[in-house]
């Protein structure tokens, strides 16, 4: 036995986290590099977007391209033929971001415009 | 008033027992450890129950939120905070947890700790952390057992001034670790944390130099920075019975100097608890 043992899970939450419905705003170019990147994946294939604790500001984003999670708290938005999910414990970091692609030789790729964000990290993967 | 300054510091008694109320946190659920080690300066293996690790965390400008004492258990990560409220860190935590069905939950009320001497007669079951303080003796015992020992009724800052340990004052995003006691649980190769940029910054252009000492002195001093002859001191916390702590400059060395003649004696914190 430990300190505490199974009594753990009687013990109150120190953290709840909000939940919010997730709106999120993706540009044209982005849509098409979404579609892009997916065009070799099958219809149950969905893009994840989710915020992980770390990053030199406190959070970093990710981004993943997986089959559809069968476990429930995820919320999806279409995107055309696509759908992106983000998770509920994400859902009021992520709710109102701007998913752009920007296709430059340097820095390109997709970028996350965040309004919750205080902070971000100048490699734009991290924010706080 | 004028005191003896050998004299100073002789409320510590034998038998001391000091409560820590400052609060504490269970993390349960599939990868505490890597979860924990995403936003502290060192990496959090995983370890039998039982071995105790030391978590220090960080703002993104890289000075010290919090430097918890963790102890691995069967329910998951104890975290014994030293700030004196629940840090908002823990919400990043609970987030990532919660996603594989882990949580963060309130341990304060079923985990009692406290400061002990090594007199101290109160030897029940517990996790025992030796060695602290500057002479290395005192210890903090974590329990789920409150034990029988009468609590003392000396003062936690008194204690943690006079023994090198962290306050309210040290923590709260004002100052590095490095400048704080805390320079061994700065790990580089843990990779992206939040102030790792700086932390990386200052060691290959500016290695901190500065570092966290204790002050006792005959009487408390009126200026909160001493210049010596060998470089400043800037004291950042109130003095309790004469002692207090600062930050010092590398070239000032431990002892005993005489400012304007009061004599203040200057001890090296080189592992704050």
């Amino acid at each position: 036995m430990g300190l505490i043992g199974a009594s753990g899970l009687g013990l109150p939450m120190a953290v709840e986290v909000e939940i919010v419905e997730v709106r999120i705003e993706v540009t044209e170019s982005a849509k098409l590099a979404i579609e892009k990147s997916m065009s070799d994946d099958g219809d149950g294939s969905v893009l994840v977007i989710s915020a992980e604790s770390g990053g030199c500001s406190g959070y970093l984003y990710d981004m993943k391209i997986v089959d559809r999670p069968d476990e429930e708290g995820y919320q999806s938005i279409s995107v055309g033929k696509r759908t992106i999910m983000i998770h509920d414990r994400d859902s009021d970091l992520l709710n109102g971001i701007v998913l752009d692609y920007k296709d430059t030789l340097m820095g390109g790729g997709f970028q996350i415009t965040n309004p919750n964000a205080d902070r971000s990290c100048g490699c734009g993967q991290s924010f706080g | 008033m004028q005191t003896d300054l050998a004299a100073v510091g002789s409320r510590l008694v034998d038998g001391m027992n000091l409560e820590d109320s400052r609060p504490t946190t269970l993390l349960e659920g599939d990868g505490v450890e890597e979860v924990l080690s995403s936003i502290s300066t060192v990496k959090i293996e995983p370890h039998p129950p039982g071995t105790i690790s030391r978590a220090v965390i960080c703002n993104p400008v890289g000075k010290t939120i919090d430097a918890p004492y963790v102890i691995h258990d069967e329910a998951g990560l104890i975290l014994l905070h030293l700030c004196q409220e629940k840090p908002e860190y823990l919400s990043s935590i609970a987030r990532n947890l919660s996603k594989k069905g882990g949580s963060v939950r309130d341990a304060s009320l079923v985990i009692s700790r406290s400061f002990q001497d090594e007199e101290c007669l109160d030897q029940s079951v517990g996790i025992i952390i030796q060695d602290i303080g500057i002479e290395g003796s005192f210890r903090i015992r974590i329990s789920s057992d409150r034990g029988d020992e009468a609590p003392s009724d000396l003062s936690f800052q008194y204690f943690a001034l006079a023994q090198g340990g962290l306050t309210e004052h040290h923590l709260g995003g004002r100052y590095l670790p490095q400048e704080i006691g805390l320079s061994e649980f700065v790990k580089l190769q843990n990779g992206c944390y939040p102030g790792q940029e700086i932390h990386a910054r200052l060691d290959s252009r500016n290695p901190v130099t500065k570092r966290l000492v204790r002050i006792r002195c005959e009487e408390e001093l009126e200026k909160k920075r001493l210049i010596t002859e060998d470089g400043k001191l800037k004291i950042f916390t109130p003095f309790v019975d004469f002692f207090a702590h600062a930050i010092a400059d590398e070239g000032v060395v431990d002892g005993v100097i005489n400012h304007k003649g009061i004599d203040v004696e200057i001890t090296t914190i080189h592992s704050a608890f």
